[in-house]
């Protein structure tokens, strides 16, 4: 069983380079593009460790597959795919929630295809996808210090790229057209209402900022907004005389203004509007709370994670609600 | 001529009083680190087996006493060993042939230089199987994957890249190395490939000591 990065990653060249023998509009070119994806993500995570691709199990029998210290004959199980994708968002900064989307769906039409008499790819045309997933491709190609034109070959790696740069600029463009309109629109109003929405902002960023927001000047207003997004990358703990301070680095996908109204999602459209700051997500614990201690003399407590284990107490059995 | 300079031209070298293996072991550590064989061992013997004897997919499986092709040490593993180190106790009639990478890549097309890049086998062993690339680095004059028992291609420029290099290896005049006795030789594994005349199995006892150097 081969989970090493490399390996993975020459199988995923080897099958686009199927996916681009179709024409792009027969369902064929889904189909490989998305077991290429499959294999594009699972070669980004073994890239961390392939160890990550191993289906846990108490015996560590798929571990021991991947670390080739298993007599056992029997085939390695890997974990599924959207585990494959969610560690990929975990790990790899720059494929957000956009990218976990689009890589969902086209591996459910993927299994759609595989698993039923569905003709997936008819009902899901190449148009509607191929951007997002071009640029999905080029996310996980960067993470391994490769390129798209690496991945694809270098006619359909040049198209490719020009497809993301096209999009990138098409996001660009709808961002600030979407700024202008909220900025005509806020400037429109009196300006006792302009000064109160700035106050109701100003109040609800103060709030928010409590609640995993990152307070930003709106592009359009002034005013002051918030963004939010996915935390990534490790977390940093440092335990201080009674609490546990918990920050991780947050990637922003998502920006709101209370005052004009303008709402915007995706790293892209942040990154154009000029909001797309990182930040961090800062949690304070309690030691109790942290390591999930129980106070010896909360019965109730003891005998709630004592159930979770599947010990049950005798009096359970005696209930009865009559 | 240091042999690190000659590697670095020609892709071997050619090392002489070496009569035992120890002696081969301080030559092999000289050059890098040494990797082990899957049973520890840091050194093995190379015997030539006839067709029934051999492991299932090796050379001498395919090819008997017979001529052994051009190919890669070790074109099995997921990096193939970069230098390998060879000596014969014994004086032999067979010798071992190397064909510089640099001799063949200059006689390769520009296209199929090219091609190279995109080229994909499949690599299957009594052990293994997995997809991977010829080339060793970013162009084929970097180093080269090249066995064609254990690897197959899986694209038309694999196929491509392959009966080219096939092709063109036999137009080269390769260096032969012949056995004295007291002699051993260090090959660039990646930027040499190597083969074996064909041996008079009723007169020979051809036993080659092999280290594999990282």
């Amino acid at each position: 069983m081969s989970w090493e990065c490399k390996p993975l990653w020459t199988k995923a060249c080897l099958f686009f380079e199927k996916a681009f023998q179709a024409d792009h509009d027969d369902p064929a070119f889904g189909l490989w593009c998305a077991m290429g994806l499959e294999l594009l993500a699972r070669s980004s995570v073994a890239k961390f460790s392939p160890t990550l691709l191993a289906e846990p199990d108490r015996d560590h029998k798929h571990l021991l597959q991947v670390l080739n210290l298993s007599s056992d004959q029997a085939i390695g199980k890997s974990i599924a795919m959207t585990q494959v994708i969610s560690l990929c968002k975990k790990l790899i900064p720059d494929f957000t929630e956009e990218q976990v989307k689009l890589a969902l769906a086209v591996i459910a039409r993927r299994n759609e295809e595989l698993h039923s008499g569905v003709a997936a790819f008819v009902e899901y045309p190449t148009h509607q996808w191929r951007a997002g997933f071009y640029k999905c491709c080029k996310i996980l190609a960067e993470s391994q210090e490769e390129s798209l034109e690496a991945l694809f070959g270098s006619q359909e790696g040049v198209v490719a790229e020009g497809i993301v740069k096209e999009m990138e600029e098409k996001v660009v463009k709808e961002t600030l057209s979407l700024i202008a309109l909220h900025k005509n629109a806020f400037e429109s109003q009196t300006e006792k209402d302009r000064l109160q929405l700035a106050t109701e902002a100003k109040t609800r960023g103060e709030i928010l900022s409590r609640q995993k927001h990152h307070r930003v000047t709106c592009p359009a207003c002034d005013c002051v907004a918030t963004i939010e997004g996915d935390p990534y990358g490790l977390e940093r703990v440092k335990p201080t005389d009674d609490t546990i301070i918990v920050r991780q680095s947050v990637k922003p996908t998502k920006f709101g203004c209370k005052a004009c109204g303008l709402k915007l999602n995706g790293y892209g459209a942040l990154l154009s509007a000029g909001v797309a700051e990182d930040f961090n997500h800062t949690m304070t614990y309690t030691p109790e709370e942290y390591y999930g201690l129980i106070n010896p003399n909360d019965e109730s407590a003891i005998r709630s994670v004592a159930e979770d284990h599947g010990y049950y107490f005798e009096d359970a059995f005696f209930f009865s609600n009559d | 001529m240091s042999i690190n300079k000659k590697l670095t031209d020609y892709g071997w070298a050619e090392v002489d009083e070496i009569r035992s293996t120890e002696a081969l072991l301080v030559l092999a550590k000289s050059i890098g680190k040494i990797i082990p064989h899957p049973d520890g061992s840091h050194l093995n013997v190379v015997k030539p087996k006839s067709f029934a004897k051999a492991i299932n997919g090796s050379f001498s499986n395919k090819y008997g006493y017979g001529e052994f092709p051009f190919h890669t040490d070790t074109a099995f593993w997921l990096q193939p060993a970069r230098y390998i180190v060879m000596a014969s106790m014994l004086a032999s009639d067979t010798d071992t042939v190397i064909i510089d990478l640099g001799q063949l890549v200059n006689m390769l097309s520009n296209n199929i230089q090219m091609l190279a890049k995109s080229a994909i086998f499949s690599v299957k062993t009594t052990q293994v199987s997995y997809y991977t690339r010829a080339i060793l680095g970013n162009t084929l004059s970097d180093g080269i994957r090249f066995d064609s028992c254990c690897m197959s291609p899986a694209n038309e420029s694999a196929r491509c890249l392959q009966k080219n290099i096939i092709e063109t290896s036999q137009k080269i005049e390769p260096v032969k190395i012949r056995w004295s006795g007291s002699n051993a030789v260090v090959i660039d594994n990646w930027k040499a490939l190597h083969g074996r005349k064909a041996i008079d199995q009723e007169f020979e006892s051809r036993t080659l000591a092999r280290i594999y150097v990282g």
